[in-house]
């Protein structure tokens, strides 16, 4: 998942997407200003946008509007330390999906993020289930029957993201855009290893293949054979 | 209310009251002028009557058939007043003529006006010595005998005092009746004359710390003795709203501030928790909430600074030397000049002389460090910075000078509010906290001078302070 701060203050944005890196594994990006949040989000594909209501240039307010007008749907959780019922009515009007409060704790944060992301994807169980896998978006844990499958971080998150799609072909493109950000170096072939690596995982444990490459386009979590 | 515990007096009874009572004394002053002029008048004509009546008793005297020397008169022949009597009697004290005459009557010594008081009754008597002529002869012959006699005449004064008390009554009968309607009358005229005020104060009463409104109504804007009164309302309140807006957002944005403070520090804090960490990890990641703490430490100090600056009644101050106020806020400074790679140059006018100027020392010294705060801040690398203390028309002057990026001019005018940044990012991200430039503006004011900020964009800023000597 792959998730965009927009907030002028620097330190706290430097926390939350530490934080989110870290017990999340998102991948994060940063905008110091409305302006410059406002063009990524519109031109990058984020899971999820965190945003400061007051910041330099465009506000929050101004930022919510632009990116619902461009008909961007990526769920927005605005931080604010204006605390106005009016203001966080006339936010969820222009388009904001939720509202926390400064100082917010960190993990309310994590939760709702999650939370935002998986209803986002149609999908508002915290515990995902195919093919005998239970995938734990909480835990970031993936269990066939009573075993813990030992996956890298980085499997975790291109098995997370592919339940969140099921039957559709996410490139390689996509899962790149998704899953890292502007700090790492784009190489498909990384994915590319990553993805052999989780297939063969996956398939130690449940016996059957999870994971479909469909040459040319990109990968496919299997359609559960009918009755399975 | 304070209304419940105080007596309240009314303008309009207050103002009725007056009059009426001045009428009122006017109508009793009038009334005792008239009654004893009345008085007077009556009793002149009272004694003029009686005279003639007298006059009339003497001609019947004189008149009467005098068989022998028996001077008689007949009371029933003279038309007087029924109720007046008379005694007619010669210096022997034989009685020629009386009617009505009581034993009780007294008898004067001399001629001329008496009074007396007889069985309850006040009298007037008059008494004339006369000479009755006996058997005179013809006219203008001489001859005859001349007999003297005394004439007493007494009527009862009662019914001149009656008169006399009508005539009063009649007049303040009359003054009670005017008086009445002089009262309604005005009473009226005030209550229509006091409207303005009326509503003025209701206008008034509908300001609240939500609704400064406060338009008073032509009609007192009309009324000389209001329209003043009226309009220092309207610019004491336009003063006072701006001055609770002022103070609103200064509450909201120093809330605002602290919530972000706090939040960094917190996020900070709980970044920690996320995972376990060993007592390496903590020890060098607590860094940065103490850092954050440090620095929402700074904050509150500069908005105490703040509070206490525009608090502080402006009194007499200290005389202190701005060229060794200029000089040590360079070297507290030195670091963070060196940090951004600036020079800064202290320039003192006169021969070493002091700049003396009237502001208390600490203020001097967290307004020149302020200025020159700012100027490093905004000034590129290799620039450089002038602090000038000078003295100009006799008076001090505090110039900091520099070369940096300028300030845009659409935010000039907005450079004193309270935790304005020209570019929010990037003060956040070298410290600021928006407050400095108004607290320098609230240290200046105090000390009775002026700021003044000039700036080109991409030349420079020039911050040029004026005090007092």
């Amino acid at each position: 998942m792959r998730v965009l701060v927009i907030e002028d203050e620097t330190r706290l944005a430097e926390n939350i997407a530490e934080a989110l890196r870290e017990s999340a594994g998102f991948a994060v990006d940063c905008a110091d200003n409305g302006k410059d949040g406002a063009m990524l989000a519109e031109f990058q594909h984020y899971d999820l946008i965190l945003l400061d209501l007051m910041l330099p240039g465009l506000d929050g307010m101004g930022v919510v509007e632009y990116l619902r007008r461009k008909a961007c749907s990526t769920p927005i959780l605005v931080l604010t330390a204006v605390g106005s019922v009016a203001t966080k009515i006339e936010l969820i009007n222009a388009g904001a999906d939720d509202y926390l409060t400064k100082p917010f704790d960190l993990g309310e944060l994590l939760a709702r993020t999650k939370a935002l992301i998986r209803r986002s994807r149609g999908a508002p169980q915290p515990t995902l289930a195919v093919h005998g896998l239970a995938v734990n978006t909480i835990e970031q844990t993936v269990r066939a029957g009573e075993r813990y499958v030992d996956l890298s971080p980085t499997e975790y998150r291109i098995l997370e993201y592919l339940m969140f799609r099921p039957r559709v072909i996410v490139s390689k493109q996509e899962l790149l855009e998704h899953l890292y950000d502007f700090t790492w170096e784009h190489h498909s072939n990384v994915i590319e290893a990553h993805v052999s690596n989780l297939r063969r995982k996956l398939k130690e444990q449940s016996g059957s293949s999870v994971v479909e490459t469909i040459r040319g386009r990109g990968y496919r979590l299997a359609q559960p054979e009918p009755g399975a | 209310m304070s209304g419940a515990t105080m007596k309240k007096r009314s303008l309009t009874v207050r103002l009725v009251l007056t009059v009426v009572l001045a009428e009122l004394a006017c109508a009793l002053v009038l009334g005792a002028i008239t009654l004893l002029h009345q008085r007077h008048e009556s009793y002149k004509a009272f004694d003029v009557m009686l005279q003639g009546h007298a006059d009339t008793v003497i001609g019947a005297l004189q008149d009467a058939e005098d068989p022998g020397d028996n001077l008689m008169l007949t009371p029933s022949e003279l038309s007087l007043p029924r109720e007046d009597a008379f005694l007619v009697v010669t210096p022997e004290g034989r009685q020629v003529g009386a009617r009505n005459w009581q034993a009780g009557f007294p008898m004067p010594a001399t001629p001329g006006w008496s009074n007396f008081k007889w069985n309850h009754h006040r009298y007037r008597e008059l008494r004339i010595d006369s000479v009755k002529l006996i058997d005179a002869g013809v006219a203008g012959k001489g001859g005859g005998i001349s007999r003297p006699v005394e004439v007493l005449y007494v009527a009862a004064t009662g019914h001149v005092w009656h008169e006399v008390l009508e005539g009063v009554r009649y007049f303040l009968l009359a003054s009670l009746v005017v008086l009445t309607l002089t009262a309604l009358a005005l009473a009226w005229f005030v209550r229509r004359s006091l409207e303005p005020l009326r509503g003025l104060a209701e206008e008034a009463s509908r300001v609240t710390a939500d609704r400064w409104e406060f338009t008073p109504a032509a009609e007192v804007m009309q009324t000389s003795e209001l329209a003043p009164l009226a309009s220092s309302i309207a610019t004491l309140l336009g003063d006072l709203e701006a001055e609770f807006a002022a103070r609103r957002r200064f509450v909201s944005d120093a809330a605002h501030e602290l919530k972000t403070a706090v939040a960094v520090t917190k996020s900070s804090l709980q970044l920690l928790t996320l995972r376990p960490r060993t007592a390496e990890e903590l020890t060098s990641a607590i860094a940065r909430p103490l850092s954050d703490n440090d620095r929402m430490e700074a904050l509150v100090m500069r908005m105490l600074t703040l509070g206490r600056v525009d608090e502080q009644a402006p009194g007499a101050m200290e005389v202190c030397d701005l060229c060794g106020i200029a000089k040590s806020s360079i070297e507290a400074l030195l670091p963070l000049a060196e940090l951004h790679g600036v020079r800064v140059e202290a320039r003192c006018g006169g021969d070493a002389d002091a700049i003396g100027a009237r502001v208390a020392e600490d203020d001097a010294v967290i307004l020149c460090t302020n200025l020159l705060s700012n100027a490093i801040e905004h000034s590129a690398r290799d620039g450089q910075i002038v602090v000038e203390a000078v003295r100009e028309q006799g008076m001090p002057v505090l110039r900091v000078i520099d070369h940096g990026e300028g300030i845009p001019a659409e935010a000039l005018p907005h450079l004193f509010e309270r935790f304005y940044r020209t570019d929010k990012s990037r003060s956040r991200r070298t410290g600021g906290s928006g407050l400095g430039l108004a607290i320098c503006k609230g240290i200046v004011t105090q000390a009775g001078g002026t700021i003044e900020i000039a700036s080109e964009a991409g030349r420079g800023t020039t911050v040029t302070v004026r005090l007092r000597a």
